[in-house]
């Protein structure tokens, strides 16, 4: 319509219509749409539909004489348009609807867009939550994995220390017997010369001394070659039931010289029933701790040994008031050649053949110590024996 | 007749060790030693000769203690065997004394008094054994000799 310049710049598709929906005038955007349709009613013009729109509003605008806006699909064609209808009300001097402005604009992208927007955020959100229980899941099985991984370590270190311990022990069988040899003829030949020069007359006072040092220094081959031996158990004695009270007072009666009236040995014996055990090798390892004790005792102190059950388990302890042993001899204290003790006096063996021989029977030994706080060694044995 | 000289054959592959044990048997006059470092020769020895103690090392190259005096038992079954070896595990030792009828399984290092005091049984065994099967072999003769009397 030229006669309003308005109605035909407004960049809508727009008609003008009688209150009874005909078509009364169109904007050039609605006629390159719709064609010429002046007279035809909306509904058919638009939709090619022979009533009225479901939903259409144009009853309340004409009741309330206010604009109202609302959408439309058209499901004409497969892929269904989507419109969003605007009708305005025209009234004239006494407030009477006299006529309806129509802007019909296609909103098919927009809607397809928004659709797509929610299908999409409904798609995401499914995925969040999928994605959210996936990382429990992950979270639950790092978890497993890392006690797992622990576990293994633990495990693999007990196997190289076992392992380590089994290799020591074919080098110390292999050693041993390459000693012996040379040690039986060294040992033998001191004692024919001691002989003979007994025999002399005047003894050689020099010869004499010499032999005596000889002597001694085959004693101490002698000595730590025994404890290779027993660190590596060649001679194997039987397992049988075995009195664990009956060892410890025999290994501190050995000791009773360094023990008297010097150190307190303090004794809580628990009511422990006979334990199956290789006799000679469980002695040794009282034997090794005892001496140990005695030793980390610098003056005067006190040694306590308890015993108990604890379920199928003899549990024996060994405490003694001495020095104590510093945090980093403690990782280390079973390891075999470790020793603090000075030349001549530990062989570095006594404690690596008690953590052979406790491992042997199936048994534990665990140490507690700190720098003045002194010494504890827990000793658990299964009662029913199980030496492998 | 136990007081005669008594005759050990003492085999062990370490010269050192041979070398030792004829000096040591040789410190008591009543030993007659002979020694070697070969199981196989020690034997050729045992064939050839009566012997009172046979000692011998147990890990050797070529045939060991343990053979080398199975095979001497069946050679002279009155020589007392003894095993002297480094290699102390008491399974073999066990074996030893089962199987070959050891008169003492001995560890190196040895004490020489302890093996010369073994020496003077084994050998003292050994000759008391073989007067034995002497005395019973000429037993065995006379009564022969009286039952031909008799019939």
């Amino acid at each position: 319509m030229a006669d309003d310049p308005l109605f035909e710049q407004i960049p809508e598709v727009m008609s003008r219509l009688g209150t009874d929906l005909s078509i009364r005038a169109q904007n050039s955007l609605s006629i390159e749409r719709y064609g010429n349709a002046e007279g035809v009613p909306c509904y058919k013009a638009h939709f090619g539909r022979d009533e009225r729109c479901p939903g259409c509003m144009v009853k309340q605008v004409l009741a309330m004489g206010r604009t109202d806006r609302w959408n439309m699909a058209d499901n004409r064609s497969e892929r269904p348009t989507y419109y969003e209808v605007t009708i305005a009300p025209i009234l004239d001097d006494e407030g009477r609807v006299k006529e309806l402005i129509e802007i019909i604009r296609d909103d098919t992208l927009k809607f397809g867009v928004e659709q797509h927007l929610i299908q999409t955020s409904e798609g995401l959100e499914a995925e969040v939550a999928d994605r959210s229980r996936e990382l429990e899941e992950l979270t639950t099985r790092t978890d497993g994995l890392r006690e797992q991984l622990s576990k293994l370590r633990e495990d693999q270190t007990a196997m190289v220390q076992t392992e380590k311990m089994a290799s020591l022990g074919r080098l110390a069988a292999g050693l041993t017997h390459e000693i012996h040899t040379p040690l039986g003829a060294l040992i033998s030949n001191l004692d024919i010369l001691n002989r003979i020069i007994s025999k002399s007359d005047p003894p050689d006072e020099t010869l004499k001394e010499l032999l005596e040092l000889q002597q001694l220094a085959a004693d101490r081959i002698h000595k730590i070659v025994r404890s290779l031996r027993n660190f590596a158990h060649l001679d194997r004695a039987e397992e049988e039931p075995y009195d664990l009270h009956e060892g410890i007072e025999a290994s501190l009666a050995l000791l009773a010289h360094q023990v008297k009236g010097r150190i307190e040995v303090v004794r809580e014996f628990g009511d422990l029933p006979a334990v199956r055990c290789k006799a000679d090798a469980i002695n040794q390892v009282f034997m090794n701790l005892l001496q140990n004790a005695v030793h980390a005792i610098e003056e005067s102190g006190e040694i306590r040994v308890t015993t108990r059950v604890e379920g199928d388990q003899a549990v024996l302890e060994f405490r003694d008031s001495g020095k104590g042993i510093a945090k980093e001899h403690v990782e280390k204290l079973f390891e075999p050649g470790f020793t603090t003790k000075p030349r001549g006096v530990g062989t570095g063996l006594g404690l690596a053949i008690a953590y052979t021989t406790m491992t042997d029977h199936k048994g534990e030994i665990e140490v507690e110590s700190a720098p003045g706080r002194g010494t504890l060694f827990t000793l658990r044995l299964p009662i029913a024996g199980g030496f492998v | 007749m136990t007081n005669e000289s008594r005759r050990v054959l003492v085999v062990d592959d370490e010269d050192m060790v041979t070398r030792n044990l004829k000096m040591l048997l040789k410190t008591e006059t009543i030993f007659e030693p002979v020694t070697f470092n070969s199981a196989e020769q020690a034997l050729e020895y045992v064939k050839a000769e009566t012997l009172d103690a046979i000692v011998a090392d147990f890990i050797m190259p070529g045939m060991n203690g343990f053979d080398f005096l199975k095979q001497a038992k069946e050679i002279q079954p009155s020589a007392s065997r003894l095993l002297l070896t480094g290699y102390a595990d008491k399974e073999s030792a066990i074996r030893a004394i089962n199987e070959i009828g050891l008169f003492y399984y001995l560890e190196k290092p040895w004490d020489n008094d302890f093996l010369l005091t073994l020496l003077d049984r084994a050998t003292e065994r050994s000759q008391l054994l073989r007067q034995l099967s002497d005395t019973t072999s000429s037993l065995e003769e006379l009564r022969g000799q009286i039952l031909k009397m008799l019939i």
